[in-house]
């Protein structure tokens, strides 16, 4: 039985080291291709997004502009004007200010909780 | 027989073997010279066919006002250029299809798109096959370009065309018109000509600062240059897996002004309104902080459109606030006075003798508008008296009213970051005549800019305190991190907060009933201010007729927020200050602190009482 193992193994050993290793090679090989198909598929995915957000930004300048332009004070009296909206500054008479009083030393005091002494 | 078959084999091996042997030596050769001598040369044609590097421009910096409103900004456009020849004789259609989007005459364009022969400077002859049609095309302009070459029909498209037409039509249609690979920027102004003056305009094939803040900032707002260094395949494709370098661009610096736009806007419309009442030549106007030096608004008429800078003369895009200067006239009684009153030589009450009206000094006449005998310190602002004024000076003393009037900023910059400033002219005393000490303290013999003239009221304002006039906040970078800050800074004390007062008390008297400019008061708030009305000087003296009627002043007058100044340069008809520049005052100063919110300081009631007096 030993003997006869022995001799498959020297008649088959060598192919099989020779399958392994082309197998081996093979699927070194096509590894390799896969990873450059990889990296090739996502060079053109970051192109793509790089591209996107190229234009994405490009359309936020444009919309940022036009909305600087919008916001300009001559454009605003114009629009005032052509749609007759009859809006003016308010005259200080039409103000109320509301001044804010600093709070005093006894205003302080009384929102204080109150202590009591220990002994 | 056999022998010399076999010898015959052997030679036919033997050739076979040195054929061979000088073949495969041939080959080791060539592979020597390629790989091993030629090696660097054949490298870099290589590489040359494959590897390009892209430089990648900044964006220019945008600029905005003190509360964030844009106020110039850049964006990337095209320039686009087409190639005559793969036009053939379709160009006059092409032309007539390209000129309303490109905005050209369409003879024109069909000029430039007709193929033709040239002479290129090395005596060759060839055809032409690059004409630039427009620069600064905006991207949306070319995509419509683009569409509509692709769309292009030459033909009836029922008649078959051969595949060399079709070849010819195609490419015309892909290639014919393009877009230069050169990024190009082109500035946009989303205010008009709001502030044109001090935002300056940019120029020239490299987009840099021509004049205003565009000059002075250039280098922050210009920002670096970035670049790429990357691989093409056969089509001329970047392959992004191979890109070798990527250094991005820093793009420029945001620039915060001290600028309001909605102050400048109130500004320059009044400022408007005056042009066209007075029939003036020019109208300039300044309104600032005093606290602070900040410049709020800064205007001058006439102005100019910054896109479109050369489509007015060169006069007109002259920032005039810091540029040129004028005799500021009865303005710098304020300088004389506020001297005299801080050396303890003069007070408010102190008396002088006006003269009459008529006061002989060294040999000439100085006179008043009207005649006046004893006027105190206070009258002699209130009236405006240059006999008075004269006489303030005079005891005063040549050398020390001058030292006063280099100490309130007059003869030299006071370093606004603006182009082009100057110190105006204040002569040294060993040039002064005798004649001088009656002249200078009435604002003659001296020329200041207007910006000169209002950092003076506004350090009066201030507590006596000079202020540098302020007009850039900050520097910030794209993510709004700060990258520099200009703070406001104090030139120097003039005179004492005492005296700072004293000289408000007597012109806020200017304004008030029998003053000179009653027509600057406003309704809620008190102002201090100072008319001024000077001939304009030219070769060999004055010139009869030509005035520069100004008025400068600010308010609440105890607590001062604003300070304004309005001058109207040759204005027809009226020309006092009090006339002319006063009512331009009180607009803008009205419509500002309402702008502003500035809490009034006079009730209503003592307007109208006032009013009744």
């Amino acid at each position: 039985m030993t003997r006869r193992n022995g001799t498959m193994l020297a008649r088959f050993g060598p192919a099989v080291k020779a399958a392994v290793i082309c197998l081996v090679t093979c699927g070194l090989g096509l590894g390799y291709v896969w990873q450059k198909q990889q990296i090739a598929q996502l060079g053109k995915e970051i192109k793509g997004l790089e591209m996107r957000l190229g234009d994405l930004n490009k359309e936020n300048k444009e919309l940022g502009d036009t909305l600087a332009q919008l916001k300009s004070p001559q454009v605003l009296d114009q629009l005032v004007k052509q749609w007759h909206l009859e809006l003016e500054m308010p005259r200080p008479s039409q103000v109320v200010v509301l001044e804010e009083k600093s709070p005093t030393r006894a205003d302080r005091d009384s929102s204080r909780p109150t202590q009591t002494a220990s002994r | 027989m056999m022998e010399s078959a076999t010898s015959k084999g052997r030679r036919w091996l033997l050739a076979c073997a040195v054929f061979l042997l000088l073949a495969f030596s041939g080959l080791a050769y060539r592979l020597v010279d390629l790989q091993v001598y030629r090696h660097d040369q054949l490298r870099d044609t290589a590489r040359g066919n494959t590897t390009r590097t892209v430089i990648v421009h900044p964006r220019r910096g945008d600029i905005f006002d003190a509360n964030g409103n844009k106020l110039a900004t850049s964006r990337f456009v095209k320039t686009i250029c087409a190639d005559p020849v793969m036009l053939g004789s379709h160009y006059p259609a092409v032309a007539r299809a390209l000129a309303p989007l490109l905005g050209l005459e369409e003879k024109e364009l069909e000029a430039k798109l007709k193929p033709r022969l040239i002479r290129t400077p090395s005596g060759q002859v060839k055809t032409n096959r690059y004409v630039r049609l427009k620069r600064k095309v905006l991207p949306e302009v070319f995509e419509q370009i683009t569409r509509t070459m692709a769309e292009f029909s030459i033909d009836d498209p029922s008649v078959a065309l051969d595949r060399k037409k079709q070849r010819f039509v195609r490419d015309m249609r892909r290639r014919a018109v393009f877009a230069d690979r050169a990024e190009d920027q082109l500035r946009l102004y989303p205010a008009g000509t709001l502030g044109a003056h001090v935002l300056g305009f940019v120029g020239g094939d490299d987009h840099r600062g021509k004049e205003g803040l565009e000059a002075v900032l250039d280098s922050k707002l210009t920002g670096a240059r970035g670049w790429r260094v990357i691989e093409t395949d056969s089509r001329k494709r970047e392959q992004v897996e191979r890109r070798v370098q990527d250094v991005p661009a820093r793009n420029g610096l945001n620039a915060f002004l001290t600028l309001d736009a909605g102050v400048q806007n109130i500004v320059e419309s009044e400022l408007k309104l005056a042009m066209e009442k007075h029939l003036a030549a020019g109208v300039t106007a300044i309104v600032v902080r005093p606290r602070t030096g900040d410049v709020l608004a800064m205007a001058n008429l006439p102005t100019f459109d910054p896109r479109y800078p050369g489509d007015v003369e060169a006069a007109a895009r002259r920032n005039r606030a810091v540029t040129d200067t004028f005799e500021p006239g009865s303005t710098f009684k304020a300088v004389t006075v506020a001297g005299a009153l801080n050396e303890g030589l003069v007070t408010l009450e102190s008396r002088f003798h006006c003269s009459d009206g008529r006061f002989l000094y060294a040999g000439k006449i100085l006179r008043d508008h009207h005649p006046y005998g004893l006027l105190s310190v206070e009258k002699i602002i209130t009236k405006s008296s240059n006999i008075g004024s004269a006489k303030v000076g005079m005891r005063l003393g040549a050398p020390r009213l001058y030292q006063y009037i280099r100490d309130f900023g007059f003869g030299s910059r006071l370093g606004i970051q603006l182009p082009g400033e100057v110190g105006g002219i204040v002569h040294p005393l060993e040039k002064w005549t005798k004649l001088s000490i009656s002249r200078v303290p009435m604002g003659h013999e001296v020329a200041g800019t207007p910006l000169q003239i209002v950092m003076m009221m506004s350090a009066i304002a201030n507590e006596g305190r000079l202020m540098k006039p302020r007009i850039t906040d900050r520097l910030e970078d794209e993510q709004g991190r700060l990258v520099l800050k200009y703070p406001a800074k104090s030139i120097r004390q003039v005179v004492s907060p005492a005296v700072a007062r004293e000289v408000t008390k007597a012109l806020k008297t200017v304004v008030a009933l029998g003053g000179t400019a009653r027509r600057a008061e406003l309704d809620y708030y008190t102002v201090a201010g100072k008319t001024g009305t000077a001939q304009k000087a030219g070769r060999g003296g004055y010139i009869p007729g030509k005035y520069y009627a100004s008025f400068v002043g600010f308010l609440p007058a105890d607590r001062p927020e604003l300070c304004i100044l309005v001058a109207v340069d040759e204005p027809q008809g009226d020309y006092y200050g009090g006339l002319v520049a006063a009512p331009v005052f009180k607009k803008i100063a009205e419509r500002t602190a309402s702008y502003l919110g500035i809490p009034p300081d006079k009730k209503p009631e003592e307007s109208a009482a006032g009013d009744r007096h």
